[in-house]
């Protein structure tokens, strides 16, 4: 991204601002004012959030409409479908409950039992029958599950009807069962009324065949009477009586529990008999007992085989039972007709219902495609919207913040440039103002700055100036002064030679006086006499001493003067000056002031002046300094070499003047040691110097130059190292520039 | 057993709300405290159940239980109750009917009663026990001698008196011993209460070596005796025991002494002692009938000398009797029980305390009658005592004689 942001940022904002002129006026002014017709960051932000949004909003749109679609699917299949298929399901599920409660109905031991099974049953049949009419309600719309609504409805009320049968027959079993339970009660009673009776009338009867004892006031009867006929059928009618009576109960017994029909018929039977037997055994019996017996024979035979009693009311309960079996075969085959149907009806509703669930699965499937489309999409727009606008911004923020973050450190070199055209664009240019007015502050402060350092270094140049001129002055003085050291040996060896003359002249004269007085002393105490001739010959010797001694201090008090003419540093007037007589007195100094230092210095000094040299104006303290200085530089010359020639060199320093017509040539020419190329040229610079230590300050071929110069004259210099120097100066004869004298 | 719905047994039933509290039980349930969980006991009152005949043919064992019960409860009420607490009896009519009994013993133990007392017959405590027991409910003074109730394990139930099989034995034991007979005859119902005599009966001969010379027995609910009076005559015995009812039982005396028997006729003690009295009339001299309790009119034994004073507190006109005396000490037997149980008036007693305050009693006197319980021993006396209808009245005897 960061290889082509401009053209990209450019290339956005242009595209922006395209659209933007190209929106229809209606819509295309308010964007304009809204956005203030670019492409800001409030824009972006809003196209790119907005177009999010849009986004979320249509697909959650698309979504909504397949979901509604998805949902009349599902409806379909729940309106339509599901309560066929539940409506069945509840159906079987309920028919076979009602089924299985029958056995309840028909377990049921008592009426309570019975009527809370009932009770279930009911409400068993109530949801079946809630059940019948949803698949009886719904199948109409469904179409080609009606045909199978309709066979249910019968079945299911056919079934319904036959459970009410069912209960009808166990509730009429046990009514049944209720009777003969009251008859039981009082069939046991009878029974043992019977039984306790007979036995104890057998007890009396045996007792009294035994003992002849009735009662126990009685007194026993006789043996003849205990024992008759009528008293043995008595007692074998009782044992017959109890033993068919017990048959009679038996069977009456097996007829409470008898389930075979068959059988009870066959136990009626055999009750029938018994009963005849115990009525014929009753009939043996004595009066007395047997009335009361009869009774209850007649009880029992009315509680057991009378229309209300035992054996047909246990054999309408058998036949109930029978009945009860039958509806419930009836109820089992209807059923299974029933559940086979539903089973057709649940297959059919089962398979509308997997093509409609099908169908709203193919689209959920396909709003599961979409979504993930419009994930995928959103997620790739974001990108790109996240690269254009938020990397983008990102990256120009970045760009605009550094650069902030890089002035605000003192770099104010930075470019902010920015394209596009939006707020951080007005940042940046903000930014760029604000820089370069920075800049324009910093650079006036750096004049300011600038001017005050100039002004220091001024003040300190003119001060470094004074001090140069100082030290310029001092090493003049110094130059001067070093000069004059040259000087020195010279003028002391000059000097001492008038001071020799007057000291010898003086001692001469001293001694011419002694002679004097002598003879004067002679001619006051000897002779007396007076030899004039002799005084006088002395006298003139005296007179022509003092005349040498005065000729030669006058020439001392000259050397002095010259001296100190040449160190004085006022400037010095202007005269006439004989070049040849300066050059010779100033050739000798120069060789006397290097003898005066080295005693083994030797210079063939040949002096080739030309008689019409004459005169040059000029200040004669500077001139005598320039050739002292040349002479002495070309002694210094000869003596640098000497030290490395042999003895066969001869040390040769030539002077010579050449007068002309408007100026004169002094040359001075030495054999010594030369100089290379790169000296020469440097060899007027002041202070420059080939002459260790103290030798030399470097400054007097530069005065020289500069004395030279002054006089309107030349200096030249030929030379070849290690043969020969010459210096060629010119002076004109009148053409002293006295004003640049002063400097 | 086929049991009945409760709103049918309400109308049979007779709740006997008792003591001068109108109350079934003080305060509802939910105010139960102290003792454990509805276990009968209250701050002021220790509540027991019985669910006995109080109609019915059995009517008077039952009333007569609860008298002496009530009896020796109210003597304890007036003595300041087991540490301050009341003892208070709510009574059940069960009819002598072992459905009527399961019922009651449930809503009675549901209601939260301590313990059950003084049940009357052994149909009816075949049935109940087990619920109580079931329940840890201690089933106390049942009026019945039926080994059924005698059990090791039967740790809930506490029973007063001896057993039928120590009531034949005694009589066994005073037969050969005191008279040295060796002729024993039996007349039993054929039911199981004649079936537990006579296997007592047999038990106790075998012991001696000996075999009954004849058996008799005659169909419940019928007076026909007088065939195994023959049998029984024919064998000649000295001595006849009868497991019966009173009537049969009176009624083949009779005839024996009509036939010139000279038999010794010897009842046990379920025979109804005063029935038997008046339906023998002067036919009843010198017929034995054996007790589990002593005789009520014997006024030297400091407990009966109460009892009767006992009585009377509860009603003037109550006249002594075996089964009271038997509810009595079955009463007393539980005050004694339940004060030995009760530390302090703080400590309430439970019903495991109570238990076992009487295992760990050893042999206590009730005033001349003594009980003994053990780990495995729920039978509180062996005493069987035998009385003799002498000139139309019972007497107490110690030992048999011509």
């Amino acid at each position: 991204m960061t290889d082509s942001p401009k053209t990209l940022d450019h290339r956005l904002h242009s595209a922006f601002g395209w659209v933007l002129e190209r929106l229809p006026k209606r819509l295309g002014d308010p964007v304009r004012q809204a956005t203030g017709g670019r492409f800001g960051i409030g824009t972006q932000i809003v196209l790119g959030l907005g177009g999010g949004v849009l986004l979320t909003v249509v697909s959650i749109i698309l979504a909504l409409i397949l979901m509604s679609i998805v949902s009349a699917r599902q409806s379909e299949v729940t309106n339509q479908y599901m309560p066929s298929l539940m409506g069945a399901s509840d159906v079987a599920q309920r028919s076979a409950e009602l089924v299985r409660a029958t056995p309840g109905l028909l377990a049921a031991t008592r009426p309570e039992d019975l009527d809370r099974v009932r009770r279930e049953v009911v409400v068993t049949e109530n949801l079946l029958r809630d059940a019948v009419k949803l698949v009886a309600g719904i199948e109409g719309g469904v179409g080609p599950e009606s045909g199978v609504g309709e066979e249910i409805v019968p079945l299911v009320d056919t079934l319904l009807e036959v459970v009410n049968e069912i209960y009808q027959s166990v509730h009429s079993r046990m009514t049944y069962q209720e009777r003969l339970r009251e008859l039981d009660v009082r069939l046991a009673d009878v029974s043992l009324r019977l039984q306790n009776d007979v036995e104890g009338e057998l007890d009396d009867q045996h007792f009294f065949m035994r003992t002849g004892l009735r009662d126990l006031t009685d007194s026993p009867a006789p043996q003849s009477r205990r024992r008759t006929i009528e008293e043995l059928d008595h007692y074998s009618g009782l044992l017959l009586f109890k033993a068919y009576q017990n048959e009679v109960t038996a069977q009456v017994a097996q007829a409470m529990t008898e389930t075979d029909i068959e059988v009870l018929r066959a136990t009626l039977e055999r009750f029938g008999t018994a009963l005849n037997d115990v009525q014929e055994a009753l009939a043996a019996i004595r009066a007395r007992p047997r009335a009361g017996l009869q009774e209850m024979v007649e009880e029992l035979s009315d509680l057991s085989s009378s229309p209300e009693g035992v054996f047909a009311i246990r054999n309408a309960e058998l036949e109930e039972l029978g009945t009860a079996e039958a509806l419930v075969t009836r109820s089992n085959q209807v059923t299974e007709v029933l559940v086979a149907r539903i089973d057709t009806l649940k297959g059919q509703a089962q398979f509308s219902a997997q093509r409609a669930a099908s169908r709203s699965s193919d689209l959920v499937q396909l709003g599961v495609w979409f979504m993930v489309t419009v994930t995928v999409v959103t997620i790739l727009l974001g990108f790109v919207a996240w690269k254009f606008f938020g990397e983008r911004l990102l990256v120009r923020i970045g760009r605009l913040s550094s650069a902030t973050r890089q002035m605000s450190k003192g770099d104010l070199d930075v470019q902010v440039e920015l394209e596009g055209n939006d707020e951080l664009t007005d940042m940046a240019g903000a930014l760029e103002v604000f820089r370069q007015h920075a800049v324009e502050v910093q650079r006036l402060n750096l004049v300011e700055k600038l001017a005050a350092e100039v002004q220091a270094k001024n003040s300190e140049l003119e001060d470094t100036l004074e001090n140069l001129r100082r030290t310029q002055q001092q090493v003049v003085n110094q130059e001067k002064l070093a000069s004059l050291g040259a000087l020195t040996a010279g003028i002391a060896h000059e000097i001492r030679n008038p001071l020799n003359f007057i000291n010898n002249f003086a001692a001469l004269s001293s001694e011419l006086i002694d002679e004097l007085k002598e003879e004067l002393a002679e001619a006051t105490n000897g002779d007396g006499e007076l030899d004039r001739e002799y005084v006088d010959e002395i006298l003139g010797d005296l007179n022509t001493n003092v005349v040498k001694v005065n000729e030669h201090g006058q020439r001392a008090n000259r050397i002095v003067e010259g001296m100190l003419a040449h160190s004085r540093e006022e400037a010095g007037e202007v005269e006439s000056i004989d070049i040849n007589l300066m050059i010779r007195e100033y050739a000798k100094l120069a060789y006397h002031g290097i003898r005066g230092t080295d005693s083994t210095f030797n210079v063939d000094m040949i002096h080739q002046y030309d008689k019409d040299a004459g005169s040059v104006d000029g200040i004669a303290r500077d001139l005598s300094r320039v050739f002292l200085n040349v002479i002495t530089n070309a002694c210094h010359a000869t003596q640098s070499r000497g030290r490395d020639e042999d003895s066969s060199y001869m040390p040769t320093v030539t002077v010579s003047t050449e007068g002309r017509e408007d100026d004169v040539l002094v040359t001075v020419r030495d054999n010594g040691t030369g100089m290379p190329d790169e000296i020469v040229s440097r060899i007027f610079d002041p202070f420059f110097t080939t002459k260790s230590g103290t030798q030399g300050t470097g400054l007097g071929l530069s005065i020289s130059h500069e004395i030279i110069q002054e006089h309107g004259g030349r200096i030249e210099v030929e030379t070849e190292q290690g043969e020969f120097t010459e210096f060629r100066i010119t002076l004109p004869r009148k053409s002293y520039n006295p004003v640049s004298a002063a400097s | 057993m086929n049991e009945r719905p409760a709103g049918a047994a309400v109308g049979n039933m007779v709740v006997l709300i008792t003591l001068a509290l109108g109350a079934f039980v003080p305060g509802a349930r939910g105010q139960v405290q102290g003792g454990g969980d509805g276990d009968g006991v209250f701050p002021d009152s220790i509540v027991f159940g019985q669910s006995a005949a109080i109609s019915g043919a059995a009517r008077e064992l039952g009333e007569n239980m609860r008298l002496g019960v009530l009896a020796a409860f109210e003597e304890a009420n007036l003595g300041g109750g087991i540490r301050g607490r009341k003892l208070r009896l709510v009574v059940r009519d069960d009819r002598y009917e072992g459905e009527v009994a399961v019922v009651n013993t449930r809503e009675l133990i549901a209601h939260g009663v301590f313990g059950l007392i003084g049940a009357v017959g052994t149909p009816t405590s075949r049935v109940a026990e087990p619920i109580a027991s079931r329940a840890r409910v201690p089933y106390i003074g049942a009026f019945t001698g039926a080994a059924l109730l005698r059990g090791e394990d039967q740790r809930y139930v506490v029973n007063l008196r001896a057993s039928y099989n120590q009531e034949t034995e005694e009589m066994v034991e005073r037969l050969t011993t005191d008279l040295g007979f060796t002729r024993i005859a039996i007349l039993y119902q054929d039911d199981s209460y004649g079936q537990a005599g006579l296997n007592g009966t047999r038990t106790a001969l075998d012991k001696r070596g000996m075999s009954l010379v004849s058996e008799g027995t005659y169909v419940r609910n019928t007076v026909a005796v007088k065939r195994a009076l023959l049998k029984i005559r024919d064998s000649n015995p000295q001595a006849v025991i009868i497991i019966g009812a009173y009537r049969p039982a009176a009624a083949f005396i009779k005839w024996a002494r009509k036939i010139g028997m000279r038999a010794v006729f010897v009842n046990i003690s379920f025979v109804g002692s005063n029935a038997l009295l008046n339906e023998l009339g002067r036919s009843g001299e010198g017929v034995v009938v054996t007790q589990v309790v002593p005789f009520p009119r014997d006024t030297e034994i400091p407990v009966v000398t109460r009892y009767r004073a006992a009585i009377r507190e509860i009603d003037p006109a109550a006249q002594p009797g075996f089964v009271s005396l038997e509810g009595y000490l079955a009463g007393r037997l539980v005050v004694e029980a339940l004060t030995a149980a009760t530390d302090s008036a703080a400590a309430a007693p439970t019903r495991e305390s109570f238990l076992q305050a009487l295992t760990a009693a050893g042999p206590l006197d009730l005033g001349g009658f003594e009980v003994e319980y053990g780990p495995a021993d729920n039978q509180g006396s062996d005493a069987v005592f035998l009385t003799v209808i002498r000139q139309g009245r019972f007497v107490p005897v110690e030992r048999l004689s011509r």
